[in-house]
C-alpha cells in the first residue's frame, strides 16, 4: 500500500519537474517566435510553441500535424499554456526525421523538424552472445544476447536467425514469443529454441525433429538492421558461430564440482569450478555463502569464463571456519536440467536418485 | 429583493440536486483514485462493470482501471483498413513505429481498446470511436494494482548485481470474481497461472500454480500456457488452456486451488512450428465453438460437442503422418490474423494483416460461414 502510495507520488513528482523544466525554459529565454522541441534524454517529448505565433491564441484552436499532407490527422496528445506560450506534449515522443506542422484554425503557421540522432548516439552493437562456448549441447534451451543500447522489442523474429552450414536459415527453430523476454532496460533478450522440438515425441519434435543436430555446425546471426529503442540501427550484422555436441541428458551436480578455496584474512576469490557451461541467467542469482552462524557473507560474485565457473569475492576479509555454499536447485544446465530434475522426465525410465529439494549445500572450511 | 430570493432560492435547489446527483459513489471494487504507473501495456482483458485489467510485463503487474465505460450498447460493424497507419498518424509518427500488442472488447459497451508500443516502447491505450481512435484517460483515474512477481529474496539479497529474472505475462481472463493471469519467465520454462480474486484484497491468497501435462504418456513435461479461455464443459467450468509446444489442455476451474500441480487433460495437439495467439469461445444457434487464433496456422475452430464428448487424453504416441490428433477441429478461411476478441456471442473482432499487407481490423458479422 506504501509503495503504491510512494509510486503515485513521485509520478506527481515527475510531473512537477516536468513542468517545472517548462516553466524554466519559458522564463529564462528571451520571448522568442520559433517554434523548439523539449528534450529528455535524447527524447523529444513535446514541441513548446511561443505565444509569438499567433495574436492572442485561443488554446483550442491549435492542432499540430505531421506534415506532408493536408489530410493528416492532429496528433494526439496534451496542450497546456503558460505565459509565454503553450507545450504540446503528444502520447508518444516526436520521431526523428519527421517533420511536424503546427496548425491554427486549421491554417498551417509554422513547421518543425526533428533531426536525426548523431552518429554517436546512433550507435548500437551486440555486445555478447550466451552461451559464450562455441560447443553446444544439440539439446540447448536458449540463447541471451547482450546489447550495448536499448532495443526494439518485438523484432526479434525479423531480425534473427540459425544459419545452418550450407548458410539455409533453419525456419522454426526460435519460440516466437510475444510479448518477448527482455531485461527492464531492453538490453538483454532471452531466446528460446522451440522447447516443442527439442522433447522428443511432442508433435513438433516428430514433424520437425531438434533444431540442431550433434556434429552439424551453425551460425547465429543477428540483422544489421535492428533498431535501437532510440532509432538507431545496428549497422552491422553480428554472428555465432558454434557446433552442436552430445545431448546433455545430466543433472549438473554440486558435489562433483571443484573448488578453489581462499586463505584466511584474505579478500581472495573463492572458486567453483562446474566443470561445463551452466546458464548464464541464472549464475548470479542462485547462489548464497553462510558462515557458520548461518549470516550470509557479503560480497560479489564473477560469472567466469564460458560461464563453467563463478568467484565469490567477499567484501571483508575470510575469517578462518565453516561456510556452507547454498544453490539453489532451479540451476540448470545449457539444456534445462536442473538440479532436481531433467529437463524433460522419461516416466517409463524414470531416475529416483536424490530427493528434489528447493536448495543444495556445498560446505567448505577457511584454515590458514 | 424577491427576484434575488427567487434566484438564491433556484441556485439552492440547484446545489442541493447537484450535491445529490453528483456526489461522489463509493467505488464498488475498493479502487483509490490516482495516476497508475503503468511501464508497459502488454495483455488486456475487461472484468465486471467497465473495469480494464492491464498486464504490464515490464513492473510485473496487473492493473485494474474502471474506464467508467459501462453504458450498454449495441454492436456495431467494424471495418478499418491500416489500421496501423491510421494509428500511427494519429500518434504522429509511421506504422513502423507503433505495434499492437493486444485488443479487448468492452463487454457492455463493445467498444473496441487497443493496447499500442511505440518503437521507443511508450505505451499508449485507445479507444476506437467510431472510424477514429481516443486515448484512454490513465490519469487521476479509479485503479488498483497487484504485484505478481514480488519475490524480495531475490533482490534483498546482495552481491548478486540486478537480477536477470524476466517475466512475462502471456494472457489475462475474467470469470466468476476472478482475475486469471498466466505467465513464463526467461528462467524456468514453465507457467505460472494465478487466479487472483478482485476486488484485489492487498493479501497474497491467491493461487499460483504449476501444470504439467503429460505428452504422449511417456515424457512429462512442463511448458508455458500461451492462451487460455474458461468455458463450460459438460455443466462444469473449465480452464481451456494453449501451450507454447500447442497442445490444448482442459484444467476443471475447481482444481485450481492454490499450492497444487494439476494435471490436465490434452485434448489435442495443434501441430508444429506455430504459436497459438488468442482463445475465444464463441456461440451460434444454440452451437457453441471454441475459436483460436495462430502465428502460422489459420484460424481453427473446435465444436464444443466433440470437446464435451472426448473422455480421453492424448496419452498413447500419435501415430499416423503426425498430424493433429484428438478433438476434430476444422481450420478457418483465415490466415494471418493477429488478435482476436469476442464482441458478441456470435461475433468476433479480427486483426488480421491481409494479403496485400494492409493491417485491417473487421467485425465478423457479414462472415457468417465462419461459425456454422
Amino acid at each position: 500500500m506504501a509503495f503504491k502510495l510512494i509510486s503515485i507520488r513521485l509520478f506527481f513528482a515527475n510531473s512537477l519537474i516536468f513542468f517545472g523544466i517548462f516553466l524554466s525554459l519559458s522564463c529564462t529565454k528571451e520571448p522568442q517566435d520559433e517554434i523548439s522541441i523539449l528534450w529528455e534524454d535524447e527524447r523529444a517529448l513535446g514541441l513548446i510553441l511561443p505565444s509569438g505565433l499567433v495574436e492572442n491564441p485561443e488554446q483550442a484552436y491549435f492542432t499540430i500535424h505531421l506534415s506532408g499532407n493536408s489530410d493528416n490527422p492532429p496528433i494526439l496528445g496534451d496542450l497546456i499554456q503558460s505565459e509565454s506560450g503553450f507545450l504540446f506534449t503528444p502520447l508518444i515522443p516526436l520521431t526523428r526525421g519527421q517533420t511536424y506542422e503546427v496548425r491554427y484554425e486549421g491554417a498551417s503557421i509554422g513547421q518543425i523538424s526533428i533531426p536525426q540522432l548523431s552518429e554517436e548516439g546512433a550507435k548500437l552493437e551486440v555486445m555478447e552472445i550466451y552461451p559464450t562456448q562455441n560447443l553446444l549441447p544439440e539439446n540447448l534451451l536458449k540463447f541471451f544476447v547482450k546489447f550495448s543500447k536499448p532495443m526494439r522489442e518485438g523484432k526479434s523474429s525479423t531480425n534473427v536467425f540459425l544459419l545452418d552450414s550450407n548458410k539455409d536459415t533453419l525456419e522454426g527453430a526460435f519460440l516466437d514469443l510475444q510479448p518477448e523476454l527482455w531485461n527492464e532496460d531492453q538490453t538483454l533478450l532471452t531466446l528460446w529454441l522451440d522447447p516443442g522440438r527439442i522433447k522428443r515425441d511432442l508433435i513438433p519434435n516428430l514433424e520437425m525433429g531438434a533444431p540442431l543436430t550433434k556434429g552439424e555446425s551453425y551460425n547465429l546471426v543477428i540483422s544489421a538492421r535492428w533498431k535501437g529503442k532510440n532509432g538507431g540501427e545496428l549497422g552491422q550484422s553480428f554472428s555465432k558461430k558454434f557446433t552442436a555436441s552430445a545431448r546433455d541428458s545430466i543433472s549438473p551436480e554440486p558435489d562433483s564440482w571443484v573448488m578453489d578455496i581462499p586463505k584466511a584474512d584474505t579478500n581472495a576469490a573463492l572458486t567453483l569450478d562446474f566443470l561445463e557451461a551452466l546458464d548464464f541467467s541464472l549464475l548470479t542469482n542462485v547462489f548464497t555463502i553462510k558462515n557458520a552462524a548461518g549470516r550470509a557473507i557479503q560480497g560479489n560474485w564473477k560469472i567466469g569464463i564460458e560461464e563453467k565457473s563463478i568467484q565469490f569475492i567477499p567484501k571483508d576479509p575470510w575469517s578462518r571456519g565453516q561456510y556452507v555454499i547454498e544453490i539453489e536447485s532451479r540451476l540448470e544446465d545449457l539444456a534445462g536440467n536442473n538440479l532436481n530434475r531433467l529437463f524433460e522426465t522419461d516416466l517409463l525410465n524414470r531416475s529416483e536418485s536424490d530427493l528434489p529439494s528447493d536448495i543444495k549445500r556445498l560446505e567448505f572450511e577457511i584454515k590458514d | 429583493m424577491k427576484k434575488y430570493l427567487t434566484i438564491f432560492g433556484v441556485g439552492a435547489l440547484i446545489a442541493v440536486i447537484a450535491a445529490f446527483t453528483f456526489r461522489t459513489e463509493e467505488s464498488p471494487y475498493r479502487m483509490k483514485v490516482g495516476t497508475p504507473e503503468i511501464k508497459s501495456i502488454t495483455s488486456l482483458a475487461f472484468g465486471p462493470d467497465g473495469i480494464l485489467f492491464i498486464g504490464d510485463s515490464k513492473s510485473a503487474s496487473v492493473f485494474a482501471v474502471n474506464t467508467k465505460d459501462a453504458g450498454n450498447s449495441e454492436a456495431k460493424a467494424i471495418e478499418v483498413a491500416g489500421i496501423d497507419k491510421k494509428i500511427a498518424g494519429m500518434l504522429g509518427t509511421t506504422a513502423d513505429n507503433v505495434s499492437i500488442l493486444d485488443m479487448a472488447v468492452n463487454p457492455i459497451s463493445k467498444n473496441v481498446y487497443l493496447a499500442i508500443q511505440s518503437g521507443d516502447g511508450t505505451p499508449v491505450l485507445l479507444r476506437m470511436d467510431g472510424d477514429t481512435f481516443s486515448p484512454v484517460p490513465l490519469k487521476d483515474v479509479e485503479f488498483d494494482a497487484v504485484v505478481l512477481n514480488n519475490s524480495p529474496a531475490e533482490d534483498a539479497k546482495d552481491g548478486r548485481g540486478r537480477p536477470l529474472r524476466v517475466s512475462s505475462i502471456s494472457d489475462l481472463g475474467y470469470a466468476d470474481g476472478k482475475l486469471l493471469v498466466s505467465g513464463l519467465s526467461n528462467q524456468e520454462f514453465s507457467s505460472t497461472f494465478r487466479s487472483i480474486p478482485f476486488p484485489f484484497t492487498g493479501k497474497e491468497d491467491y493461487a499460483s500454480l504449476e501444470i504439467f501435462h503429460a505428452a504422449h504418456g511417456r515424457y512429462e513435461t512442463t511448458s508455458p500456457i500461451k492462451t487460455f479461455t474458461t468455458a463450460e464443459v459438460n455443466g462444469k467450468e473449465y480452464l481451456i488452456a494453449s501451450y507454447t509446444c500447442t497442445p490444448l489442455v482442459l484444467f476443471p476451474m475447481d482444481e485450481l486451488k492454490a499450492g497444487t500441480h494439476v494435471k490436465g487433460r490434452t485434448i489435442a495437439e495443434m501441430g508444429s512450428g506455430n504459436q497459438p495467439l488468442d482463445l475465444v469461445n464463441m456461440e451460434k444457434d444454440g452451437k457453441s465453438y471454441l475459436v483460436m487464433s495462430n502465428s502460422n496456422r489459420p484460424v481453427f475452430r473446435v465444436n464444443f460437442e466433440d470437446i464435451e464428448s472426448f473422455e480421453g487424453s492424448l496419452t498413447e504416441p500419435v501415430t499416423a503422418n503426425f498430424a493433429t490428433d484428438g478433438v476434430d477441429f476444422v481450420s478457418m478461411p483465415m490466415t494471418n490474423v493477429l488478435q482476436l476478441d469476442k464482441m458478441t456471442d456470435d461475433t468476433m473482432v479480427i486483426l488480421q494483416r491481409k494479403s496485400n499487407g494492409s493491417l485491417d481490423l473487421w467485425t465478423s458479422e457479414k462472415a457468417e460461414h465462419l461459425l456454422r
